[in-house]
Parts: structure tokens; sequence; C-alpha cells
């Protein structure tokens, strides 16, 4: 070994090392990517200066990895598999200098019966602070501005609290009831509790329902939800037109059409009840269900993704553009795949007008 | 408290690395760096975003490359952010401001240890390994291969050689990250570097043997 080829391996200078230099091109595959990731959550709730808040959405939102995991049901063994990041859009310093603290309440008003706030009857000054109760009997319904980035309502025999409410997150928790939502924010920045999982606005318009075992059921109007389970780090997406639901255990299905026949319904219960009836499942799904297929993507087994990845291009899906990463399992192959069959949002997401009340927000994706 | 750091029986002797240096370039980069770190730190603990976001962009290669020597790949890059959430709530305890490289790795190898004190099992790279073949992906799996061989070398040479090869410091820089000596860096390198061909050649050898 030659003084030269030790310069390169310590400083990259001389002679290239061909050895050095192969390891180098293939371990960059390693390399640290993300320039900021999803970790509003781990955030601790105090001893951090506002300033480093909005410092860490900013970063998250320059770049958010959301770690995408799928579950393998086989033979009644849940292994979970890191599968995949998504990009999210940028915001810019200016926008989140904008964003002042609002930790104001958010105002409630009636729309039937007489919804509750922390006890007292809502009434036209009614505001839910951080930390009250809202809550609904048969035949209320109440409505709730989330700050100043969209609304939603609380239909009957509703609970909910307001977790947070500042320039980085609004929050709240959905204990019991029906929610829908209307919001025009950066992704990730309103975001829903449920006893088995967190809905985490992508930009969209959605209806989530509590169960009474805790499960979830949600629906997706506009945009892209992603339906996440914390405690297993597991995420659904679940674009519009379409819905996903999680059991009292937290275990989340596929994303599913809502229009979807009772075929599909039937094969993805079954897939979901851990027998791998793949065969089954494929052959219901069409050409209108790729996001579902996708998401299956995610999930299988790696020996199986072959069959899905076939399904999928059978179905008039494009291929990928590097199937071998894809079926590989890695996480920017699959996510870039998610992206371009219209199963996760796509770069530069949302771009979007203004909210109308006259007609629903027109969402733009932006070119890629 | 950094040679506490190195395990499995390789222990560097610094002093004698010394030598090796090229002291007057990289001594001043040194400096230079530590107090650019410094002005960093004292402005972020002001609230400064931008010193904030600088320091993170500086320093993440480094927090995901300890972490990478010790921990599977897919979750390096996890507890890499649990790293900086971690830094960022207690920048403002760090008095010294000049120490911040060193107190982020220290940060970043407990957080490491941290993370296999909660594992309750460690498999590290085995799915991958798998998925690598089920895909066909040949290119995938000889990083893999890579990557594994690594981190059978002891923990002085794994860290400099993923910071080196994987997140593409170079030498000085690592030393100027990591808060070790040039001469300590570059002696593990090197000598890393030799225990690392020996082990990729020696699984080649297992593998053609294996398909004699």
């Amino acid at each position: 070994m030659s003084e030269d080829r030790h310069d390169y391996l310590w400083d990259g200078s001389g002679p290239v090392d061909d050895e050095v230099a192969e390891l180098e091109d293939l371990l960059a595959d390693f390399r640290y990517r993300g320039s900021a990731t999803a970790i509003d959550s781990r955030l601790p709730a105090r001893g951090v200066k506002g300033n480093a808040r909005a410092l860490w959405w900013l970063m998250m939102a320059a770049g958010v990895a959301l770690v995408v995991t799928g579950w393998v049901g086989r033979d009644g063994e849940q292994v979970a598999l890191p599968v995949a990041r998504l990009q999210t859009p940028t915001i810019s310093p200016q926008q989140v200098a904008s964003l002042a603290p609002t930790q104001t309440g958010w105002e409630v008003s009636v729309l039937r019966g007489t919804p509750t706030c922390d006890g007292a009857a809502v009434d036209d000054g009614s505001k839910l602070m951080v930390g009250g109760w809202l809550e609904t009997r048969d035949g209320d319904e109440a409505r709730i501005a989330v700050g100043d980035i969209g609304e939603m309502k609380l239909g009957p025999r509703g609970r909910m609290q307001l977790v947070q409410s500042d320039a980085r997150i609004k929050r709240v928790e959905l204990q019991r009831g029906r929610l829908h939502a209307i919001v025009d924010a950066p992704p990730r920045m309103f975001l829903v509790d449920t006893p088995t999982a967190t809905a985490v606005d992508l930009g969209c318009e959605y209806t989530l329902e509590v169960q009474p075992d805790g499960g979830v059921a949600l629906a997706v109007d506009l945009g892209w939800v992603a339906l996440e389970m914390t405690e297993q780090r597991l995420a659904t997406y679940v674009p519009a037109g379409f819905r996903s639901a999680t059991d009292g255990e937290g275990r989340a299905s596929l994303p599913v059409r809502r229009d979807s026949g009772s075929a599909l319904e039937a094969a993805v219960a079954r897939y979901q009840g851990r027998i791998a009836d793949l065969s089954g499942l494929l052959q219901a799904c069409d050409a209108a269900d790729l996001p579902t297929l996708w998401q299956l993507l995610a999930r299988v087994p790696a020996p199986d993704r072959r069959r899905v990845y076939d399904r999928i291009v059978a179905l008039g899906g494009q291929p990928a553009s590097d199937p071998a990463a894809l079926l590989a399992g890695e996480m920017a192959a699959l996510m870039s795949y998610g992206q371009l069959l219209g199963a996760v949002p796509p770069p530069g997401w949302p771009e979007r007008t203004a909210p109308d009340t006259a007609q629903p927000p027109v969402w733009a994706p932006a070119a890629e | 408290m950094l040679r506490t750091e190195v395990e499995q029986g390789a222990m560097v002797s610094l002093a004698s690395a010394e030598h090796h240096d090229a002291p007057s370039r990289d001594e001043g980069d040194h400096d230079d760096d530590r107090t650019l770190d410094a002005q960093l730190v004292q402005a972020a603990q002001r609230g400064d975003l931008s010193a904030m976001t600088e320091l993170h962009d500086r320093y993440a290669p480094m927090v995901h490359g300890i972490l990478l020597s010790r921990v599977p790949a897919r979750e390096a890059d996890d507890i890499a952010q649990d790293v900086f959430v971690q830094a960022i709530s207690k920048l403002q305890r760090l008095r010294d401001p000049t120490r911040f490289a060193g107190w982020l790795a220290m940060i970043t190898r407990n957080a490491a240890t941290d993370h296999h004190r909660r594992k309750r099992v460690e498999a590290p790279l085995v799915e991958e390994r798998h998925a690598g073949r089920c895909g066909g992906a040949e290119r995938r799996l000889r990083a893999i291969e890579a990557l594994d061989a690594i981190k059978s070398l002891p923990m002085a040479y794994r860290e400099v050689l993923v910071l080196r090869l994987v997140e593409g410091m170079t030498g000085p820089e690592i030393a100027r990250r990591t808060g070790l000596t040039a001469g300590s860096v570059r002696v593990n390198l090197h000598r890393g570097m030799k225990l690392l061909r020996q082990a990729l050649q020696d699984r080649a050898d297992q593998a053609s043997e294996g398909s004699a």
C-alpha cells in the first residue's frame, strides 16, 4: 500500500484508491439524507425556546422524512418493516416567521343542540382553550375554528380536547364521536390524536370517527391524510376518495376506495385477518385501486413484492423507474413510486389556492 | 473519555499517532472550526435559527455516522433525529461552547447505547440483506456486505471508517467533528482500512468456498 493511497484515504487527495472509491460509491447509499425529520412530536414540551421549536418546524417542513412501516401479517406474526420515507413540501422562513403564536383558544359555535365547552353551554363568545374539553350529546353539533388554518365540526356524542395550539402545531384529542375537518396549512401542522392512531393532515379535508372500541374510521375527501400509529411507528397513507381504519388494538387496514365493491372489501378484510390471501386481494383490485396496492407493496413480505408490483403494472400502473430498488424495499424507491401512483403526496405538495367557501379548494400538485 | 469508546481491544496509542499529522494546517483548521462552532453555539443559545440550522448541517453526518457504526442502518436516521432534539433541548446547559463537537458526539454515543438497552432482540441488517436478495439488487447486497464487514471491526476503526466511507467526510473533518486528534483518526483510518480489506477478502473467500 503506497503513501499516495494513504493520502486518498485520508483526505481524498492524490491518486484514487480504487478499492476505497468503490466502497465510497457503494456505501453512499447509507449516507444521511434527511435535512430534517418528523420530530415535532418528539420535542419536549418544556425547556425548548420558542425559536428552537420554530427551527425544528422549519427544518421539518423543509424535508420531512416520515417513516412508514408496514406489517407483515403471516402465520400470525407481525413484523415491522421500515419501508419508506416521504419528502414533504417546503415552507419559507418568512412563512414560519409569519406564524405567530396563537395560544388564544379556538372559537366554538353551535350548529345544533346544546354542546358544552368545559361544562358550560356553548354560546357566541365561547372559546376552547388548550386543555379544555368540548362535548356533544345526541343531536348536538358544534363548529370549531382551527386557529386560523381551517375549521372542523364535532358531531353528536363527541368529546374532544384542545391539546396544543401554537405556531407550529394544532393538536386535538378526539376521545369519541365524529370530526369533519377542513384544513389549509402546511403538512403535519394539524394533528388529531385518537385512542389508537393519530390522523396527520397532509393538506386536506376528511372525516374521522372514533369507534366504541377505540378504533378509528377515516375517510378523505381532499388531499392526503397519514394515519399514524406512533407506538408501532406505522403509518397508512390515505388519499382523497379512500378510507382506512384501525381496530381497537390499533391494527391498521389498507386504504380502500370509498366506493369499492364488496369483493375488495372482503379480500382486504381477509388479508388484514392475517390470512395471506394475497391472490384474492390482488384479483379484487382494479385500476382505481393502485393506492391500495401500493400500500400493500409496503406491507407484504419481500418475496411477495414482485406479485404485487406485477399486478400494479398489469392494471395500468406505470412501471417503477428502479424496480430492483423498489422490490428490495428501499424507502426512497417505494415513496417515489407511491408518488407516481398518487398514493402519497407528490414533491412540492401542496400548492393551492386560497380556501373558498363557495367551492372546494383547488389542489394543484407541483410539477415534478 | 474518548478512549473509553475504543472497544474490543482496539486501543490506539494516540500519543504515538501524533507524528502522522500535518500539524500546522489541520490544527489551524481545527482551531478555526472550534471558534466558528463556539460562535454558532452562542448564537443558537440566544435562539438564532440560522445558527441552529448551520450546526445541524455541519454535524448531521457526524451524528449519523457514529450511529450507523453502532445501530442497524434502518434505525440510524430516526435516532439521529432524537439526538438533535435532545441536543437542542440541552444546549443551554453547554457551558463551554468550544466543546460542542465532543459534547454532541457524546450525546450521540449515549443515544446508541440507550437504543441497544431498549432493544430486546438485536438483529442488525437481517431484513436488509434478505430484501436485497429477494429484489435481486446486487449492488444493495454488496453495500450491505461492506457495511456488515465494517461493523465486524473494533469500534475505534468502525466509527472512522463509517464517517469516511459512508458519510464522505475527510480525515481532517472527522477529527474536527468528533473531537479526536487528527493523528488518531489517521491511524485508525489506515489500520481500519487494512482490516476491512482483509475482512472483505475473507468474506469473498468464504462465499467462493460455499459456492464451490
